[in-house]
């Protein structure tokens, strides 16, 4: 777990950039606090700061291969290195190191720009091949690591996290996107390949970039491939699915620092500390964070698992000085984000790495099994359609659009005629069309309007191999919801801390089977996350496995009118947003009083627009 | 059979943008694709110099922009020989800036694009149907574009996109239109004539595979051998073709008997070029020739070939010098170091540099063995590389990935 960073020439020598490359990882070293590295090249400087968590002499970097041609950074962890390491030695190869990113050197020299796809793991790895002249940056499958770059004056230039990127003196372009402002207003964060920034790209998941003989290829190395179960029973899946978990998880404790997991009480990471206990005698740290009000409180859950598995558990009370500590969370991700999650995420991250470098998380299990309550209300949705003769409906589709799109009301009038896909992309609105429409003004306003609202997420649907339904939304979150949202702010929660979280459910084995599963699998009835409930019952107490899904519960709506109600006065109708010229005051003045005297407030707009606020109020004091 | 639909926003005016659109549609169609020009109302002219195998398709639209262009186009005509009609020199090849700003804020603002859009939207709609891949040639009139992406979306037909200006201008004008860039990252593909280009543009739609493909050209028969007495440019006279630096180099070489310095082309700074000339004391060396419409001939005679370009995007003129097996001199900025390769098919001095240039310009005039071998190395890199036959292939494999059209969930 580290940052990389670099700058690459595309055709011609580069100047002495060796200062900006360190200037960069200097901006990077919460992410890395161990150690820092540099290779130059004259076309290529690469650098990095290091989390030591394998090999933690040897395991220096840049690495490079026998001969020093070619030499690699990374960040993140291959989790079948020992397997990679035997195939490799076994043709040849020469290992100095005991590291997993010395396999990367190897693995590029004997299968060529196709080496992604013998990996296994979270990296977002950079390699300059000097007899090539060639730089290959990747990353991996599910998006756990993020990669940024930029082009500037025939340089590509790429970073762990922007503001490494806004460290060199490269004049990149830091104009505000409005599809990516859009997207932020729509669904709270901006998702790959945009930033914010016109100038600044993330590199998708699953996806390499070569720079080479001029030119830059950016290519899909992998879609994920539906794997129906071979069990024809309910046991034989089962057992399939426990196998692949507990092998993932097998997989993944292996470190040479302490290691723990984060434990909320939810199926997904009590099964994923069931397996530790599993393939590991040892002791297992567990940590958890809640509140004092019952109502958001998972503590009690947390501990009958941690006490049904003999772990050694930390808990803590949560009642930060938010107010001080939410600018700090919003400034790591240097663009605007509005997961309100990133708030325990960030303590109990903070907690964890106080006993451990490591830690397990539950993530991803609600996408890869079908977990979120949106997907059942989704199905809900679609049987409630069906109930339309099929000759019918393609009338009462259109009929909704017959209403003027620029109307009042328009959007919830019309997408009434969305087919199920696009009904399922328009409920995750925050700031739906029609409170965009009355939200923003001017210039911005008329740019917004005429975009797409549904493309930034429904564009994610093309490719997906099947028809069905359910299978078709947990492939949308797969490649929108859950690299942008909720592994961007593991990461940078995590890394806030300096600390290493791993997703063993996000392996991509794993991953293809979960969606390949047949739907009866997944969600039936009221029950979610069907398979993997079947696992957790062999292994955890009945109370947890009836226990209502909670969600994240956040006491937000008391926070934004209690300890936050300062900090909304002066960001939200301040000055940040108010010098934007983007948004209309008495809207958002609007906002605020809704927010203070209705009991179902607009909490989570009144997040984002808080949250947008202050992204805008740091990058002006950079 | 493959069929394409090629956009262009106009034939009439004779830029090298649509004149590759012009030359690969004339290829293509001789190797069995079925192509389609969208185009505005072409005039006899450019009608006389389409084959016949190729359809166009008039834009006949009832929207002002169409009369307002037209009414553009003459009053452009009849104050500037650069955009007669006829087939133009290289001179008229390129449109000055200040034409393209002035034809942006003609057709982009002042004029109501929104039914011309609509209108234009639904005449791509109805090509669409008889059509695989749709390939928009230039970006500058953004109306086009994202009529294009509409159209194109609605029928789920794969669109092309090619940029043939600067990049750093495309994308400033790009930029303040979320639609257009919406419009280019739904794409099937971009298309860049050199590779500054196609980085710069990969860079900002990750998504979008980004391709270099140069222009092409017609490869002429190899000129006779015989000693070179002549310096010969072709082009704009205008900032970016750098001639005042060629005026300053040219006053400082060593072969001053009976070698001239003949300027091709017509521009903004041509009055400001010869009162340097006269100042320079060069005046009797060199030619303004204006501009020519036999550009092939002047071609054809043994001559030096320089570009002496503060910027490029792809040198058409450079290349159809190294067609003819000219030795060339030009600038390393982008776009030309595509093109050349220093010391083997040209040489290449830094821009702004009018010293390196006389030194290049008196070792190809002295050194005849060279001159020749840059010319044959020239000649075969362009056959090799930049022929309109070896465009066409890689055009066609392009296209064919598109043969395959996959279902589009969104239309269910």
């Amino acid at each position: 777990m580290c940052g990389i960073a670099g700058i690459i020439s595309i055709d011609r020598p580069l100047g002495d950039v060796r200062d900006q490359v360190l200037a960069m990882v200097g901006a990077l070293r919460h992410r890395g606090p161990d150690d820092t590295g540099l290779f130059a090249h004259p076309r290529a400087v690469l650098g990095m700061a290091r989390l030591s968590v394998i090999d933690l002499q040897g395991g220096k970097q840049p690495i490079a291969n026998e001969t020093g041609r070619v030499c690699a950074v990374q960040n993140g962890e291959i989790y079948n290195y020992r397997e990679l390491r035997n195939a490799l030695s076994a043709r040849g190869h020469r290992f100095q190191t005991q590291s997993d990113t010395e396999v990367l050197v190897h693995a590029y020299e004997e299968y060529g720009l196709s080496f992604p796809e013998k990996l296994t793991g979270m990296y977002a790895v950079a390699i300059w091949d000097s007899d090539r002249e060639r730089l290959v940056l990747t990353r991996d499958r599910l998006g756990e690591k993020p990669l940024f770059f930029a082009y500037a004056h025939g340089c590509l230039l790429f970073a762990s996290e922007m503001k490494a990127l806004m460290r060199t003196r490269a004049d990149l372009d830091l104009t505000v996107d409005a599809a990516a402002l859009d997207e932020y207003l729509s669904f709270g964060f901006v998702s790959a390949p945009q930033t914010i920034y016109l100038g600044i790209r993330k590199l998708a998941p699953g996806h390499t970039l070569v720079v080479e003989d001029g030119q830059i290829k950016i290519t899909r190395y992998w879609v994920p491939d539906l794997r129906p179960p071979a069990g024809r029973n309910e046991a034989e899946i089962t057992d399939e699915i426990e196998e692949l978990v507990e092998r993932s998880v097998r997989r993944q404790m292996n470190a040479d620092v302490p290691l723990g997991a984060f434990l909320s009480g939810g199926i997904d990471s009590s099964v994923v500390v069931a397996m530790m206990r599993k393939v590991s005698n040892g002791p297992i740290r567990t940590f958890t964070i809640g509140f004092d009000d019952s109502a958001f409180d998972e503590r009690d859950p947390a501990r009958t698992v941690a006490r049904h598995l003999g772990t050694t558990h930390e808990e803590l009370v949560l009642d930060p000085d938010i107010a001080e500590i939410l600018p700090r969370l919003v400034a790591a991700f240097d663009e605007p984000f509005g997961d309100k999650s990133v708030v325990p995420t960030y303590f109990v991250a903070n907690l964890a790495r106080q006993h451990v470098k490591v830690a397990l998380s539950g993530d991803g299990g609600d996408e890869v099994f079908g977990g979120y309550l949106s997907y059942m209300d989704a199905l809900h949705k679609e049987r409630r359609a069906k109930q339309i003769p099929a000759s019918l409906r393609p009338v009462v589709r259109r009929m909704w659009h017959v209403y003027p799109s620029g109307a009042p009301a328009a959007f919830r009038l019309r997408k009434r005629g969305y087919n199920a896909q696009d009904r399922f992309v328009a409920s995750s609105f925050v700031f739906d069309p029609d409170a965009k429409r009355q939200l923003l003004c001017g210039d911005v306003r008329a740019k917004i309007v005429a975009l797409d609202p549904l493309y930034p997420k429904a564009r994610h649907f093309v490719g997906c191999p099947t028809s069905d339904l359910l299978t078709a939304i947990q492939w949308n979150d797969l490649h929108h919801y859950l690299p942008d949202d909720i592994l961007a702010k593991v990461d940078r929660m995590t890394m806030l801390n300096s600390l290493e979280s791993r997703a063993p459910l996000l392996d991509h084995t794993l991953v293809e089977h979960g969606l390949g599963l047949p739907r009866r699998y997944k969600i039936w009835g009221h029950e979610a996350k069907v398979a993997l409930r079947k696992v957790a019952a062999r292994y955890l107490p009945q109370e947890i496995l009836t226990r209502p899904k909670q969600g994240f519960g956040l006491p937000v709506k008391a926070w934004l009118s209690t300890s936050l109600a300062r900090l909304v006065e002066d960001t939200v109708l301040g000055s940040p947003l108010r010098s934007t010229g983007w948004f209309r005051q008495a809207a958002l003045e609007r906002l605020v009083r809704q927010n203070r005297h209705t009991a179902a407030g607009p909490s989570n707009r009144l997040w984002l627009l808080l949250c947008l606020g202050l992204w805008l109020e740091g990058s002006a004091r950079c | 059979m493959l069929k394409v639909l090629m956009l262009t926003p106009h034939l009439d005016v004779v830029g090298g943008t649509e004149r590759q659109c012009l030359k690969l549609a004339t290829a293509l169609a001789h190797h069995g694709v079925e192509t389609t020009i969208l185009t505005m109302r072409p005039t006899e002219h450019s009608r006389a110099n389409v084959p016949a195998d190729i359809a166009i398709t008039r834009l006949d639209s009832p929207g002002v922009w169409v009369r307002r262009m037209k009414r553009y186009l003459r009053a452009k005509r009849a104050i500037s020989p650069n955009y007669s009609e006829g087939r133009a020199g290289v001179a008229g090849n390129q449109p000055s800036r200040s034409f393209l700003r002035e034809l942006g804020s003609l057709v982009g603002h002042k004029i109501p694009t929104q039914i011309d859009e609509a209108f234009l939207e639904r005449t791509i709609t109805r090509l669409c149907s008889a059509t695989d891949v749709v390939h928009l040639h230039g970006v500058f009139w953004l109306p086009m574009l994202r009529a294009t992406a509409r159209a194109c979306r609605a029928t789920n037909t794969p669109y092309l996109v090619k940029i043939t200006n600067e990049p750093e201008r495309t994308w400033r004008s790009l930029k303040a239109d979320p639609a257009a860039v919406g419009a280019l990252s739904t794409s099937s593909g971009i298309i860049t004539v050199n590779k500054h280009t196609q980085g710069y543009f990969q860079c900002r739609f990750p998504h979008v595979p980004t391709h270099f493909i140069p222009n092409g050209t017609d490869i002429p028969t190899q000129s006779p051998v015989a000693p070179i007495r002549d310096v010969l440019f072709l082009g704009t006279l205008k900032k970016q073709k750098g001639v005042d630096v060629l005026m300053r180099a040219w006053a400082m070489t060593k072969c001053t008997d009976g070698h001239r310095l003949l300027i091709v082309g017509d521009g903004p700074e041509r009055r400001a070029l010869e009162d340097l000339a006269r100042s320079l004391g060069i005046e009797p060396r060199v030619r303004f020739l204006g501009l020519r419409h036999d550009v092939d001939q002047l071609l054809a005679r043994r001559r030096v070939f320089v570009l002496p370009s503060r910027w490029e995007g792809m040198p058409n003129a450079l290349i159809e010098a190294m067609a003819h097996g000219l030795p060339c001199i030009s600038t390393s900025v982008d776009g030309v170091t595509d093109v050349l390769d220093d010391g083997k098919s040209g040489l290449l001095v830094e821009p702004e540099n009018p010293k390196a240039l006389a030194l290049a310009l008196d070792r190809v005039l002295t050194d005849h063995a060279m001159a020749s071998r840059l010319g044959g190395y020239a000649r075969a890199r362009v056959i090799q590389r930049f022929s309109i036959l070896a465009i066409i292939k890689e055009y066609m494999q392009l296209y064919e990935k598109f043969l395959v059209r996959h279902p589009n969930p969104r239309l269910g």
